[in-house]
């Protein structure tokens, strides 16, 4: 039951709308910055060891563990928390759009319980809907961080563009990235919620004045 | 022998009949303040702050605390760019305090922080909002001596900057960058350049047209720069290889944005070098 909830949760058809954005690789691509699959691999690597990403995976541990405990309030404080952090509003608005879907998802899909957050941070919606779907909180961070490198990988293969099978080559070669990292989120204290995200912060403000583009601010 | 600094400054600012004075203060060594002066008339009151042993070492621990009462209005510069020297593990640390009480305006602007070669540094910059209170200010951080070509080698800085509104964050940024790995060569990070600096602008709501004019006003910056929305206020990035270049850029943002809000035009402190 719960693989198949992990795969329902995971799936790109999902329909949060995932797929229409591109997280500054759009604006990368368009610069020259990224310009093939070792450029688009190195951008994701170097998110996954130090940026933002982490933050947010970092934010739905503590949404999991809140649900688990019953403790609301925390997940209030790091919805709040996280709509303050986000690094630009094209980020922010994003982050609810896709948290409010996924929450609207969850209740009309005829769960009993009703979560009454909005707007709500797509990390925090992704922690909870995983308790309640009875995901371990260490699947629930894989297939968090899957679906993240995914959805970049299909949008550096929309906007560079590359072929399908090296984007799915790029995404098979992160799995092993993606596992490694998990210890070291479920390890971070609320002090260390760092990032070094100046490039994800200038690209994502540079997407929002971008010209010509696939995806939206 | 080493001896390290535990320095501290604590100020208070009180405001009657549209005068803003400085009530009480405290400096212990190395931190201590000038004398405040009113070049732009008795409302607002700028005070400039010195640090006397030339830079921060490892181990070093610096503590600022500011409060504003209810209508003060200050801007806070110091006195010379802030050093932080190499250290083997130890950090210097910073802790800053800004408490802005109802209807008050902070400007703080503290001149770049100059990072060597494998300095350890970490500043915690926490402000607080009463209602209608505004902060606005700025971070400008060079990562190595540039003239002598030296990088950020070794080194780590930890910047957390948070904005508060009684229990409600307005502003959480909390920058990392370590002078190991690819860090410094990524476009994820520093991208080769040297230098960093984010201004902020939190405490009043700002239109999706005032956004777009503020982009105009500095389209033709020869570096990296990017202004983005808050819920409550927005933020200015810049990345680039000059101190100058930010803070000419942001202070293009920042009168724009006081003569605006505050209907004044803000006068630039003496001490900074243009």
């Amino acid at each position: 039951m719960s693989l198949l909830s992990l795969l329902q949760l995971a799936s790109p058809a999902l329909p949060i709308g995932a797929y229409s954005y591109s997280e500054g690789v759009e604006f990368l691509s368009n610069q020259g910055i990224i310009f093939d699959s070792d450029s688009l691999d190195h951008w994701l690597r170097q998110e996954l060891k130090y940026g933002s990403i982490r933050i947010d995976s970092a934010v739905l541990v503590r949404t999991f563990q809140g649900v688990e405990m019953g403790d609301f309030s925390k997940i209030i404080f790091w919805n709040h928390w996280l709509s303050a952090q986000r690094e630009s509003e094209e980020l922010r608005c994003q982050s609810w759009q896709m948290g409010n879907a996924l929450i609207k998802l969850f209740n009309d899909i005829g769960n009993v319980q009703e979560i009454p957050l909005e707007p709500c941070n797509y990390a925090i919606a992704f922690g909870m809907v995983s308790f309640y779907w009875e995901i371990t909180l260490f699947d629930a961070l894989s297939s968090f961080l899957f679906c993240w490198a995914s959805n970049l990988v299909s949008a550096g293969i929309r906007s560079i563009p590359i072929g399908q099978t090296a984007g799915q080559r790029i995404l098979f070669n992160l799995h092993t990235k993606i596992i490694e990292t998990i210890p070291c989120i479920l390890a971070l204290q609320d002090d260390e919620l760092e990032s070094c995200n100046i490039g994800l912060v200038l690209a994502s403000i540079g997407h929002e004045t971008q010209y010509s583009r696939l995806f939206r601010s | 022998m080493t001896t390290n600094w535990q320095g501290t400054l604590k100020l208070s600012f009180k405001e009657q009949d549209g005068y803003t004075w400085l009530d009480r203060s405290f400096a212990s060594a190395p931190l201590k303040i000038q004398r405040p002066f009113y070049p732009e008339g008795k409302s607002c009151c700028h005070l400039v702050t010195l640090h006397t042993a030339g830079g921060l070492l490892g181990g070093d621990q610096l503590s600022i605390k500011c409060e504003l009462n209810p209508r003060a209005r200050v801007l806070i510069t110091n006195g010379s760019a802030t050093k932080v020297y190499r250290s083997e593990s130890d950090f210097a640390i910073q802790e800053i305090s800004l408490q802005l009480a109802e209807n008050t305006v902070l400007e703080w602007f503290p001149q770049e922080t100059i990072l060597f070669a494998d300095a350890k540094f970490k500043q915690n910059l926490f402000i607080e909002l009463g209602n209608n209170a505004l902060s606005c200010g700025w971070e400008i951080n060079r990562f190595g001596r540039t003239a002598r070509a030296e990088k950020f080698n070794d080194g780590t800085w930890k910047n957390h900057t948070e904005i508060w509104q009684g229990n409600i964050p307005l502003w959480i940024d909390r920058q990392f960058l370590t002078g190991q790995g690819d860090m410094l060569n990524s476009y994820n990070g520093l991208w080769q350049k040297s230098s960093i600096g984010t201004f902020w602008f939190v405490g009043r709501s700002v239109t999706k047209e005032m956004i777009d004019h503020l982009r105009t006003l500095v389209e033709k910056c020869p570096d990296e720069i990017a202004i983005t929305r808050l819920e409550k206020g927005l933020i200015c990035r810049y990345r680039g290889d000059s101190t100058l270049i930010c803070r000419q850029q942001f202070m293009v943002i920042w009168h724009y944005l006081m003569v605006y809000f505050t209907d004044r035009l803000p006068s630039t402190p003496r001490v900074w070098q243009m």
